[in-house]
């Protein structure tokens, strides 16, 4: 029986080792929502702002209202050019990326017990937390719309 | 006792586990709770060594959802296509599924809203072919879906008697924070 303890999960991100395939996809998929989860609020804030809508934002980019129904979806089948193609398309922005360590952050103070309250009942909401690894910040003028 | 106490008590006493975030420095914006069918997969050992990097995706994705990142959800059955939350047919049974597309296979967890933003999640498949020892679920009107939903029911009423998952027609009832309908314009 194995009784070592287990590895920290960014042990060889400190350590400078080699990073296992798993680990590389899990940041790989992290980065990818990551993306997407900017895209999307830039969208919902467009859409409260501006009144956009999906059919608006698909006749902008020259895609059709299926595919642009798919890509605000989930970010599956992204590519860059997706991410600057639905930036310039929600908000005449473009990306600027942005990144920082994973390591040396303190421990979040917002665990699981925190959800479910003091007593267990659900604390006040919060507003989202900013995301990630990495930060996509975009500047230029918006389109009126 | 609330359902919230009930969660907590279920923790405490290793019949539900909440998700192990990878960085811990990461928030919890929302909360999903899991049982061991569940954790097992997370956890590993798995079949075979391409399975870790594949569960690995579905805990990023799940980890999107604790760290209350931008969500797509369908409240209708059979039409939840690239959603990341589908509810499941029939919707009075309230069991939901969290859907972890790509790569392949998919990966579904399938399991119910105890409070708006806390879900429990009681069972897994693989969606498109068999993988890691579980047969796949295949066609969504097949009987593996049915086996799932009625699974998830009753590890519900053992784990929470007197408690309903909750229900409702909009996704903000389910979702408070950045969530929107696939049906949306």
């Amino acid at each position: 029986m194995n009784l070592s303890p287990k590895r920290p999960f960014l042990e060889e991100v400190r350590s400078g080792e080699l990073i296992p395939a798993n680990k590389l996809a899990y940041f790989e998929q992290r980065a990818l929502n990551n993306f997407y989860d900017y895209v999307m609020t830039r969208f919902m804030a467009e859409k409260e702002r501006s009144q956009l809508t999906k059919a608006k934002l698909a006749e902008r980019i020259g895609r059709g209202p299926d595919q642009v129904n798919r890509w605000l979806a989930s970010p599956n089948n992204w590519t860059i050019a997706t991410v600057a193609r639905l930036l310039l398309g929600i908000a005449g922005e473009e990306p600027v990326l942005s990144s920082e360590s994973l390591l040396g952050k303190p421990r979040s103070n917002e665990y699981w017990e925190s959800i479910l309250g003091d007593d267990g009942d659900l604390p006040e909401l919060k507003a989202p937390p900013k995301t990630g690894t990495t930060r996509i910040d975009s500047k230029f003028e918006r389109i009126s719309t | 006792m609330s359902i919230k106490a009930a969660i907590k008590r279920h923790v405490r006493a290793g019949r539900l586990f909440p998700l192990d975030m990878n960085v811990e420095s990461d928030p919890w914006a929302r909360g999903i709770f899991f049982t061991g069918e569940v954790k097992a997969l997370l956890d590993g050992p798995w079949t075979a060594p391409e399975c870790g990097a594949r569960v690995l995706q579905l805990q990023a994705d799940l980890e999107s959802f604790v760290r209350g990142q931008s969500i797509v959800m369908c409240p209708e059955p059979f039409e939840a296509d690239d959603a990341f939350l589908g509810r499941l047919h029939p919707p009075a049974e309230r069991v939901w599924d969290i859907r972890s597309r790509n790569p392949s296979p998919g990966l579904r967890v399938f399991g119910l809203f105890a409070a708006p933003d806390v879900f429990i999640a009681f069972d897994w498949g693989p969606r498109s072919r068999d993988w890691n020892g579980r047969q796949a679920l295949g066609n969504r009107y097949g009987l593996l879906w049915e086996v799932a939903i009625r699974n998830c029911r009753g590890q519900w009423a053992e784990l929470f008697p007197g408690h309903e998952a909750v229900e409702g027609v909009e996704v903000h009832e389910f979702v408070t924070q950045k969530a929107i309908s696939r049906r949306s314009s």
